[in-house]
């Protein structure tokens, strides 16, 4: 009793390291990057709104701006409807099998996301894998052109997010009490009524947390837009490159950044207030 | 009686947790001491290490499997690489001009000519011995670093599928190859250097591009399949035969087509593009001898001699090496020889407008 005083039990204190870590090294570089959107140009003092009234004035900016929205949405969608049965199967699964499907499901988070674009470069081509089997089977009489294209890159990103998606939805999925679906089917609960009246609702919070993951990397990558899209498709992560790194135009970079940080934040937070409501329905 | 357990079993977990949490902050702190110790300490054999930039790929196997050998072979110190694009070099020099992250650095001449002169310290050539054997148009006037190699941009193709070898820039524009070309954007040293040379057929020049762009809409677009990140994504698109023709570098095409893709490569009859990145000492280096000692051992008759055999090719800045092989079957037996088959830009006319160029050239060929 007495060691428990000592270290008194305030929980934050736990905190405190990574707190001060991330004080360090990210709130104070990113009231720098906020502060540095509102400079009129390089170098200038001052308080301006020129930097957001040149990115909104721009017909091309704000077709990079939702483009990224759309291509965020879904990229999210995909991986939802792609992942939720995976991941219920992966929660049904028994003994080796569960084996097989945690490593088949974490496969693509073991390479990096350079060789997995550049495996979908060639998966996409004219002459690529994609486009040989559709040609080869006669559904198509010419090749697609997917390299270069948004939908090339959506297909992309639903493969490498696809993870992230599966995972707290598998969490959700394994929390649920067996004794309820046995309830569900004893009231006379067929198999899709017990599905959409009791699993999908009690797996909300694992689907919200799942699709605010997807959606805010998807949005903010860099290296899959920019090789699968080619100069020619531009999303917000690359204009920001663009600006701060080749154009060396801090103040324009930082307010793009700022977009897209209040673009993620909506999202954020409208998917927050969903997972409370879900919450309190499960309760 | 639960909720008394409750309490009970939740005292522990707390006393436990706040132990642990305690030992934690402790544990970071000494951590954090102990890094602080470190590196003033750090800074006494500092003297006999080079921190050196340079490009992702040939480069940076040259540095590593040639340069770096020679040099060090000397004892003369040590040397760590890290690869990385000259603009982005450019924006570390300028992010600490007054410790500057790397001793020598590799530009490309138009990032070199744009960025502010202080960041960097003229090379004096009593320093270089092997300075003497450079040949004069590589060397810069103005006494920074010379041009370390050569490397010539033209046209490369598939030979598969284009029967008559392309013999100007032009047929980049010609609609028979619609769809099935690429190249790289103006970020690029590549794609700006095409650009200015597509203007300079058209009456424009380094100042004036408009002429280029005009082309760009009306012509090029149309043909190309899309604009490639960089070199290594030019690579790819011909390896998926998505691509027919494209500008890109001699050295990187050689090197494909050793590997058996189907490639070859020409001189257009407009003259090829020839890029001069050179190595330069950065300003506030810690050993500027032993920088230019670097220099020295990069433009040696032994490492310009395997710099331009496989699986470099590039063109060497020495002019007591000769070509050989492949590069002396397209561009002659000597660098002077092949420079007179290529353009050299003037970087310091095109940079005033580049940035504008660059930011227009991504809008107009958004898809």
């Amino acid at each position: 009793m007495k060691a428990s005083q000592l270290f008194s039990p305030k929980e934050w204190q736990l905190a405190l390291p990574l707190a001060f870590f991330l004080h360090l090294f990210y709130v104070a570089p990113l009231a720098i990057l906020l502060a540095s959107s509102f400079q009129q140009a390089p170098g200038v003092a001052g308080v301006s709104l020129a930097q957001y009234g040149n990115f909104f004035g721009d017909a091309v900016n704000r077709d990079v701006l939702v483009d990224t929205f759309i291509l965020g949405v879904q990229v999210t969608l995909a991986c939802l409807i792609f992942g939720y049965p995976v991941a219920y199967i992966y929660a049904r699964a028994v003994g080796i099998w569960k084996t097989i499907l945690t490593f088949l499901i974490l496969l693509p988070l073991l390479t990096s996301a350079v060789v997995r674009t550049f495996g979908w470069v060639v998966i996409l081509g004219k002459q690529g894998l994609v486009n040989s089997a559709l040609l080869g089977l006669g559904v198509l009489q010419e090749p697609v052109k997917l390299l270069f294209t948004h939908h090339g890159v959506a297909i992309a990103m639903t493969q490498i997010q696809l993870p992230l998606m599966i995972l707290p939805i598998v969490a959700s999925i394994s929390q649920i009490d067996s004794r309820l679906l046995a309830a569900s089917a004893s009231l006379g609960g067929g198999a899709w009524r017990t599905f959409w009246k009791v699993v999908f609702p009690l797996t909300l919070p694992g689907v919200i947390s799942g699709c605010l993951l997807v959606f805010a990397l998807t949005v903010s990558s860099f290296v899959t837009p920019s090789i699968i899209g080619g100069g020619q498709i531009m999303y917000m992560p690359t204009l920001i490159y663009q600006q701060a790194v080749v154009l060396l135009n801090g103040p324009f970079a930082a307010a793009i950044s700022a977009i897209l940080l209040v673009m993620v934040l909506t999202v954020v937070i409208g998917l927050s207030v969903l997972s409370q409501r879900s919450r309190a329905y499960i309760r | 009686m639960s909720t008394y357990i409750q309490i009970v079993g939740r005292g522990q977990y707390l006393s436990r947790r706040a132990v642990l949490g305690a030992g934690l902050f402790a544990g970071t702190s000494l951590l954090l001491k102990a890094c602080a110790g470190s590196s003033t300490s750090q800074s006494s054999p500092v003297g006999k290490q080079l921190v050196i930039t340079t490009f992702a790929g040939s480069w940076e196997q040259f540095y590593r499997s040639e340069l770096i050998p020679a040099f060090t072979a000397n004892d003369q110190g040590t040397v760590s690489v890290i690869p990385m694009v000259s603009l982005e070099q450019v924006a570390k020099l300028k992010a600490s001009p007054q410790s500057p992250p790397f001793d020598v650095v590799l530009l490309d001449e138009g990032p070199f000519d744009a960025a502010p002169k202080d960041l960097f310290q003229p090379v004096s050539s009593s320093l270089l011995s092997n300075y003497e054997q450079v040949l004069p148009a590589l060397k810069s006037k103005q006494g920074w670093g010379p041009t370390t190699g050569v490397q010539a941009v033209g046209i490369a193709y598939n030979p598969k599928t284009v029967s008559s070898p392309p013999t100007s820039w032009n047929d980049l524009l010609d609609p028979h190859y619609r769809g099935r070309v690429s190249m790289q954007g103006m970020k690029t040293t590549q794609g700006t250097s095409v650009m200015v040379q597509f203007a300079r057929m058209n009456g424009g020049g380094e100042a004036n591009i408009e002429s280029a762009f005009t082309l760009l809409r009306e012509q090029l677009k149309p043909n190309l399949a899309g604009i490639a990140a960089n070199s290594g994504a030019l690579a790819t698109l011909f390896q998926q035969g998505e691509i027919d023709l494209a500008p890109h570098d001699l050295n990187n095409v050689i090197s494909l087509k050793e590997k058996g893709l189907d490639i070859d490569w020409v001189v257009p009859q407009e003259g090829g593009i020839a890029l001069r990145p050179a190595q330069q000492i950065v300003a506030n280096a810690a050993n500027p001898e032993l920088a230019a000692a670097f220099l020295n051992a990069a433009l040696s008759q032994e490492v310009q001699t395997a710099m331009a055999a496989a699986p470099y090719y590039f063109l060497p800045a020495n002019q007591t090496v000769k070509l050989s092989g492949i590069l002396a079957e397209k561009l002659g037996s000597t660098t002077e020889e092949a420079l007179t088959k290529l353009i050299l830009l003037d970087w310091s006319l095109i940079n005033p407008n580049r940035t504008k160029w660059i930011e227009r050239f991504d809008k107009e060929v958004q898809a």
